[in-house]
């Protein structure tokens, strides 16, 4: 649920909000997408460091999530430009994050973000965009700032490559 | 599987790998913490008093915002629509006016497009120099938000949209960059004839397709614009993202034929210690503009290769392999301190200093460093523990070596002393 900006709430109010309703899948995809810890924790902040300095520029004319997307990817994307990047020891695998105690039967989910970490960075972006935050093809196009057409023949591409992948026949088509 | 199974597989591996990656209690706190550690620096915009025409103009642009908008504008919408139509109303003006930088920064933020902290620092000084920003740099800028800062890593599309927006500001007349009929398939074709060309030639360090090694840079060039070569070529780069990667440029048509090619080989046993200090300088060159800054961690990772090159005959190689770089004794004087002490002999307040490292000896460690003197430079060797000066030497022609800066004194002249210079002479 999106908080309409008015003069009722505050600019702290307005974060506050923003972090409950998006910190942890935030914190996910630049997961995903950096492969390291601590460097989604920092790409997190930082997010929430840049819409917060921002709040009094956005006029909710997209969704918030849309703008907040936008300002992540692009943090991201720095964060794996910059030479700070080379030096971290991205071995911290995903197998060597805890597990939740419940196991899940769903091996192939499994394998499917062992591959989907594998992607190239720009198939990368639309399948966490289009599956994992649940965005439209336009409002991914917004985010990227790339044509619909362009995001629709990316993820084809993408769960093409995904589905060699993982050897699957029955995988997803797009 | 259809979108749904999809959609749910992915949550659900996602969620259950990343279950670790939870919220933080106090996640609001430290940004609010970090926000009123510096100052708002897109504030400048509010605070700067517009004259009554430009706030005309500024509420004509965001009206036309608010009427298009249902989504954010892009940040080439910006340049196409709004950037570069200012910069047509002044050609022959190299900046624009801090007016107009003004208007561009709110329209940028208002649509979520966040310059970096270092952009923001620069704008704001020529602000608060009453100047403006070269349109160039400024649009340059703005393409960072989004492309990155590296433009070797833009794709075709962005470097031509780039291009072209220069030209439409008059600044180039022509545009260098070229778009091929079919992008992402001719690109792949390209870079593949490029691999191939150099595996099948060169001795290649590493593996230049791994992500994690090599960034790959691909431009299509409009040579009869500004080429090295005439008419559409295709540039292929290879960028090593280690130490010791080479650096590989390949130059071809689209129909394969190879133009010519750049190659610098990676580092080996073979190197030679000037090698590796050139490929540490390039690696740090983004934190650290030379060798002679660097940190004592990063002298110690340099020694540490230049160890492995296989033994010459080289002064530089026989002064390097004697000297240790030491992590710094918690009692040891600070660089301020030992600054102090040469500028105290040399009879200056105010002084300049470059090359510094601190090198181990046969009892305390020195701070060796350079100072200057009006045109004179004198290198310093101060005991870190004592404070004493073991050396001081004015720097004659003769040594200023880039390895004499970064080795014993005593070393550096034993080693000249008993050298033989056994290079190939051409008579």
């Amino acid at each position: 649920m999106e908080l309409v900006k008015g003069p009722t709430y505050s600019h702290e109010e307005m974060l506050a909000h923003m972090v409950a309703e998006y910190e942890v899948i935030l914190l996910r995809t630049c997961y995903m997408y950096l492969h390291d810890k601590a460097l989604a924790e920092d790409a997190t902040q930082e997010t929430f460091l840049k819409a917060y300095k921002a709040l009094d520029s956005f006029r909710g004319e997209s969704s918030e999530k849309t703008w907040l997307m936008r300002i992540a990817m692009n943090t991201c994307r720095d964060m794996k430009r910059s030479a700070w990047f080379r030096y971290m020891d991205r071995s911290v695998e995903i197998e060597r994050l805890p597990l939740p105690t419940k196991v899940f039967e769903f091996m192939e989910a499994d394998d499917l973000t062992q591959a989907i970490l594998k992607l190239p960075t720009k198939y990368k972006e639309v399948v966490l965009l289009h599956f994992y935050q649940d965005m439209t093809m336009r409002e991914i196009a917004s985010v990227l700032d790339i044509s619909a057409s362009t995001v629709q023949k990316r993820v084809k591409a993408a769960c093409s490559k995904l589905k060699k992948m993982l050897g699957k026949e029955d995988f997803y088509e797009s | 599987m259809n979108h749904e199974k999809m959609r749910e597989h992915v949550h659900t591996g996602i969620d259950r790998q990343c279950a670790s990656l939870t919220s933080d209690p106090y996640r609001v706190q430290r940004v609010l913490n970090k926000a009123h550690e510096t100052p708002k620096t897109g504030g400048f915009v509010v605070k700067k008093k517009l004259s009554v025409g430009m706030v005309f103009a500024i509420v004509l642009i965001l009206m036309t915002v608010t009427a298009v908008a249902a989504v954010l504008l892009s940040m080439r919408q910006i340049v196409d629509d709004y950037a570069v139509p200012m910069a047509q109303q002044s050609v022959g003006e190299i900046d624009y006016n801090p007016e107009e930088v003004s208007i561009l920064v709110q329209l940028a933020q208002e649509n979520g497009i966040v310059f970096s902290e270092h952009a923001m620092s620069n704008i704001a000084w020529a602000e608060s120099h009453g100047e403006g920003y070269a349109k160039d740099e400024f649009i340059k800028l703005l393409a960072y938000t989004e492309f990155g800062e590296d433009i070797s890593t833009w794709t075709l599309e962005q470097q031509k949209w780039f291009d072209d927006a220069l030209v439409a500001m008059g600044i180039f007349p022509e545009s260098q960059k070229a778009m091929p009929k079919d992008p992402e398939g001719e690109q792949e074709l390209a870079v593949s004839r490029a691999v191939a060309h150099l595996t099948a030639n060169y001795s290649i360090a590493g593996d230049i397709m791994d992500e994690s090694q090599y960034q790959v840079g691909v431009q299509y060039i409009n040579g009869d614009a500004d080429g090295d070569y005439p008419g559409l070529y295709w540039s292929i780069d290879f960028q090593p993202k280690t130490i010791t990667g080479g650096e590989y440029w390949v130059y071809l048509r689209d129909n394969g034929e190879i133009l010519g090619q750049s190659v610098r080989l990676g580092l080996s046993a073979d190197s030679s210690v000037g090698d590796v200090r050139d490929a540490y300088v390039r690696y740090y060159k983004k934190d650290y503009p030379a060798h002679v800054e660097w940190d004592q961690h990063v002298y110690q990772e340099f020694l540490a290769t230049a160890k492995l090159v296989k033994p010459s005959n080289g002064r530089a190689y026989l002064c390097i392999i004697q000297t240790e770089y030491p992590d710094i004794p918690d009692d040891a004087i600070s660089f301020d301190d030992a600054y102090a002490i040469a500028a105290a002999d040399l009879g200056i307040t105010d002084y300049r200093v470059f090359k510094k490292v601190l090198i181990a000896t046969d009892t305390n460690p020195v701070w060796k460093f350079t100072m200057s003197r009006g045109e004179d430079d004198y290198s310093f060797e101060i005991d870190c523990i004592t404070g004493e000066i073991r050396t001081k030497r004015l720097l004659d022609n003769l040594h200023r070596k880039w390895w004499m800066s970064i080795v014993l004194w005593e070393v550096s002249d034993e080693v000249d002393a008993n050298w033989v210079d056994d290079s190939p002479s051409f008579g």
